[in-house]
């Protein structure tokens, strides 16, 4: 069948009357009923037949018409202390700033967003199919045009905004590799956050879910903004920001939810790392990023830690095997590092006075060290070969170090001819080695 | 087919209530049909009465040719409406919406029915954004430019959505004609060997 008759024969099909008369006349009922009141002043109740009416009294007028630019807002609460604030103007990590470029912008956002994120993935290998992008969102206001893409079949999601105005505007863009990790029932998952002039907070949630909010406090609470997050039908939400809404960068979003059964829940996001001993369902999901399958059947959780943007996990059983992932410490929980490894058989442990590298793993966003130690070292230490030292953390008879800042795109290893140092309780030096001797 | 009504309404002065009236009947059901392809009939008709609502209230805003500017404004009601409901994606599939907008007229021929159902699965087999491009031509009647405001995209990238979109549904009817070739012959030999 050739492709010029298709819209011959969907045309056939096409309504010609409506589709479906009693609510279409319900509709108009409703429609001017309401103006006949708006141009009588009056808000008189009046009856209607069938079971669904709806009251258009207080139907909402700030929607965004083809003329205008008005935010689809609600609940917006900007305290003055926050108004006369200045507005950081540094984007985090993962962000590129490319300068204003006049007319780039033509009338959609969402096809220059995605040559964007286009260039700013690089080369695509020659055998690969020209990825196709899905618009989760796309918003404009006076100074601001936002959009967020998710990538067809998943994996990848961007963001672009663009800022008009001041010397030409300036465009960021950011990308974010996804885990495949589902929501668990009638929780949300966020899944990027962006700071700096206008920040992009989005996720995904639960079929159960029904809205979010995303709220900003800062000023020790004196200043918030709350904003309630577009949820779309399949799963994602997201709320973009501007200049003018004036988030500082260390504000951190805590997130509000409210069910089907009109329940709410909330979650803060440093419960993504609440520790060893505890357990929520974002720290379940980030772990659950890490996409780590332990050899035995008792993984027990030894460490758990953020340093500035990454975060390690470390799980052992004891006897042998370990493994260790380390992931970016923010949404969505990149895995940027998973290694693990078998240590010796236990009548090969180190001395009570002795530490031994057991396992180590390098990659372009970090690079990661397990050993273990005796029962009377306190400290661990490792220098790589350019002199950098690192300390590990020492917990439970292991030790590990790790540190995004070695990660190599050559793929250089700095765990080679690296120096292990190891200190005792009462501070003395226990020893010094090669770490792969 | 235009992209206005015949009826059209002009934005001339005149009674306010007039014009909305006009507007309604020139584009009502058009409105209608759009908001069933994406939502369930209840949500419909709210929003239905919503776009005219704005419309109502921003009466001078509305252009001469005004159903693609009832669309878009349908669209971003629509877009309000989903962040604040319950996700109804799986009461509503995409092939129930269709049916909704685009129910089968009674004594419709056999030929005819197949073919709207031949069409309607392949139609649900696209993604939104061609799906969305297919009929805001070929039920709305929008040009491309004007379909492209509603879609919100560029004109170019419109067309390239238009043209992906017809290329699949017409090689889904392709395959889906084959295979119902290939049933109907082998239903002899299957009671042959019953």
């Amino acid at each position: 069948m050739s492709t010029s008759n298709i819209d011959d024969r969907l045309a056939r099909l096409a309504p010609t009357s409506s589709p479906d008369p009693e609510r279409l006349a319900a509709a108009r009922s409703a429609v001017f009923d309401t103006t006949e009141d708006e141009r009588c002043g009056s808000r008189r109740g009046r009856a209607h037949d069938g079971a669904h009416v709806v009251d258009l009294h207080d139907a909402p007028d700030d929607v965004v018409t083809p003329l205008g630019a008005a935010r689809r807002r609600r609940n917006r609460h900007l305290g003055a202390a926050a108004a006369a604030a200045g507005v950081v103007g540094v984007v985090s990590v993962g962000i590129v700033l490319l300068p204003g470029e006049a007319g780039i912008f033509p009338a959609s956002p969402e096809s220059t967003c995605e040559d964007q994120l286009l260039r700013h993935l690089g080369p695509l290998p020659e055998d690969a199919e020209e990825p196709v992008w899905r618009t989760v969102a796309s918003e404009s206001t006076d100074t601001t045009d936002t959009t967020l893409l998710v990538l067809d079949g998943g994996g990848l999601a961007g963001a672009c905004s663009e800022i008009r105005g001041e010397g030409g505007g300036f465009t960021s863009t950011a990308t974010w590799s996804l885990p495949d990790v589902e929501p668990a029932a009638d929780e949300i998952l966020p899944r990027g956050i962006t700071t700096g002039r206008a920040p992009v907070v989005w996720g995904v949630a639960d079929a159960n879910v029904t809205g979010v909010v995303v709220t900003h406090e800062w000023d020790h609470g004196t200043s918030r903004s709350v904003v309630e997050a577009r949820v779309t039908d399949d799963g994602y939400w997201s709320a973009f920001f501007s200049p003018e809404d004036r988030i500082p960068q260390d504000a951190e979003p805590r997130f509000t939810w409210q069910l089907e059964d009109g329940t709410e829940r909330s979650m803060a996001l440093d419960e993504a790392w609440p520790g060893v001993d505890a357990s929520t369902p974002l720290a379940e999901a980030r772990r659950e990023a890490c996409g780590m399958t332990f050899p035995s059947s008792s993984p027990r959780l030894v460490l758990e830690e953020v340093r500035d943007d990454a975060g390690v996990t470390f799980l052992a059983d004891g006897a042998g095997p370990s493994v260790l992932c380390l992931q970016d410490a923010g949404p969505p929980y990149s895995v940027r590092l998973a290694s693990g490894g078998t240590t010796l058989e236990p009548e090969t442990s180190p001395a009570e006075e002795e530490a031994v590298a057991d396992y180590g793993g390098a990659g372009s966003r970090g690079a990661a060290l397990v050993g273990r130690a005796g029962d009377d070292v306190a400290r661990v230490q490792v220098t790589t070969t350019d002199g950098l030292p690192f300390d590990a953390e020492v917990v439970d008879g292991y030790w590990v170090v790790w540190g995004a800042a070695l990660g190599s795109e050559e793929g250089d290893d700095p765990w080679q001819d690296a120096t292990l140092r190891w200190y005792l309780t009462d501070g003395s030096p226990g020893g010094e080695r090669t770490v792969f001797e | 087919m235009s992209t206005s009504s015949p009826g059209d309404p002009a934005p001339a002065d005149g009674d306010p209530a007039e014009r909305l009236a006009a507007l309604w009947d020139a584009h009502a059901v058009r409105v209608q049909a759009y908001l069933l392809r994406h939502t369930d009939p209840d949500t419909a008709q709210d929003l239905l009465s919503e776009t005219f609502l704005v419309a109502w209230r921003r009466l001078d805003d509305v252009p001469a040719e005004a159903l693609p500017w009832l669309l878009v404004v349908a669209r971003n009601l629509r877009y309000n409406a989903a962040r604040s409901q319950a996700r109804r994606r799986l009461l509503t599939t995409e092939l129930t919406r269709l049916e909704n907008a685009a129910p089968s007229v009674s004594g419709s021929p056999e030929s005819l029915a197949t073919e709207r159902d031949q069409l309607l699965r392949g139609l649900a087999t696209l993604t939104d954004r061609e799906r969305e491009a297919l009929l805001l031509v070929a039920w709305d009647g929008l040009a491309p430019s004007r379909a492209a405001d509603v879609a919100g995209c560029t004109t170019a990238a419109f067309h390239v959505r238009l043209h992906r979109a017809r290329r699949r549904l017409a090689a889904f009817v392709d395959d889906d004609s084959s295979a119902l070739r290939a049933v109907g012959s082998s239903t002899p030999a299957t009671r042959r060997s019953a």
